[in-house]
């Protein structure tokens, strides 16, 4: 059987993927055919699962742990009010500041995220019937988030442009 | 049997531990969606930022047992949500020594945390009437 261009021709090129990944030999063809394995595996990560539903899953994790760092900051800071209140009056003036209602906004946003998209995975972990609608939950969470988000944010960010900010 | 999502954690198998905290992650978030909105909605658009200093939480938002209540519950549910959702991804991307080491490591901070904002929560002076 002739090789595939690109293809080293040796037996190992054409073998089972599991066979030929447990190989561990360094002669140059299996090295080479291991080589194009791994560019192919490479390929398949690169296309693991993707769409809506992969998106909403790095979205959720990612909102997640910005939540997290937030909230190691936020209980460090309310407990400054009765160690030190001058000293959290001082990071209070910091959060009411044109970058901190940045800052505030974006923790608001992802908080947002995190909870309508938390909502959808509570309704599709129990009534499992709905993740065929995954997508569509999906875009409801955002038509939700731009919503209530878009005035929330004018809100908090419009004393920067009124001269109102601390 | 396990059931697969498309966005969140898969339900463990095993049952025990893993799969009591499988539900209390999703518990406490359906609690969080209400306690935690509102609190953002509290600071941010029932009263601005700048109001917000220490003696104003003495006299306003903590002058009651009920506000102080509230959010200590909040502050319950929110450590083990996010402590827990983070060991999560933690498990995700380590193992062995490292998953182990991360993981006391978030448990442990979890717990400083937990001490910090009970003991404000708790010491804070009620406002002299």
């Amino acid at each position: 059987m002739p090789a595939p261009a690109g293809v080293p021709a040796t037996t190992h090129a054409r073998q089972p993927r599991s066979a030929a990944g447990r190989r561990r030999s360094h002669s140059p063809p299996a090295a080479a055919a291991q080589a194009g394995q791994e560019a192919n595996l490479q390929v398949r990560y690169l296309q693991y699962r993707g769409g809506e539903g992969m998106l909403a899953w790095a979205l959720h994790r990612i909102s997640g742990v910005a939540v997290w760092a937030f909230i190691l900051l936020h209980v460090l800071d309310i407990w400054l009010v009765g160690a030190n209140p001058g000293l959290y009056d001082e990071v209070l003036a910091l959060y009411a500041s044109p970058i901190g209602r940045v800052g505030e906004t974006l923790v608001g946003a992802g908080l947002l995220y995190h909870a309508l998209n938390g909502l959808r995975i509570i309704v599709m972990d129990f009534w499992p019937s709905t993740t065929v609608w995954h997508k569509q939950l999906w875009y409801a969470c955002w038509v939700v988030f731009f919503v209530v988000g878009i005035p929330g944010a004018y809100v908090i960010l419009s004393p920067i442009w009124t001269g109102a900010h601390g | 049997m396990s059931t697969i999502t498309r966005s969140g954690r898969g339900r463990p198998a095993g049952g025990g531990w893993e799969l009591a905290v499988w539900y209390l992650i999703r518990l406490s978030g359906l609690g969080l969606f209400v306690l935690a909105l509102a609190h953002y909605s509290i600071t941010h658009f029932v009263f601005d930022v700048t109001v917000q200093e220490a003696e104003w939480i003495v006299d306003e938002r903590w002058g009651s047992l009920l506000w102080r209540t509230v959010d200590w519950l909040m502050l319950t549910l929110v450590i083990f949500h996010s402590f827990m959702g983070v060991r999560t991804v933690v498990g995700d991307y380590t193992r062995g020594g490292v998953r182990t080491a991360l993981t006391m490591g978030l448990y442990a901070l979890a717990l400083v945390l937990f001490a910090m904002g009970t003991m404000v929560v708790a010491t804070l002076p009620f406002p002299v009437k």
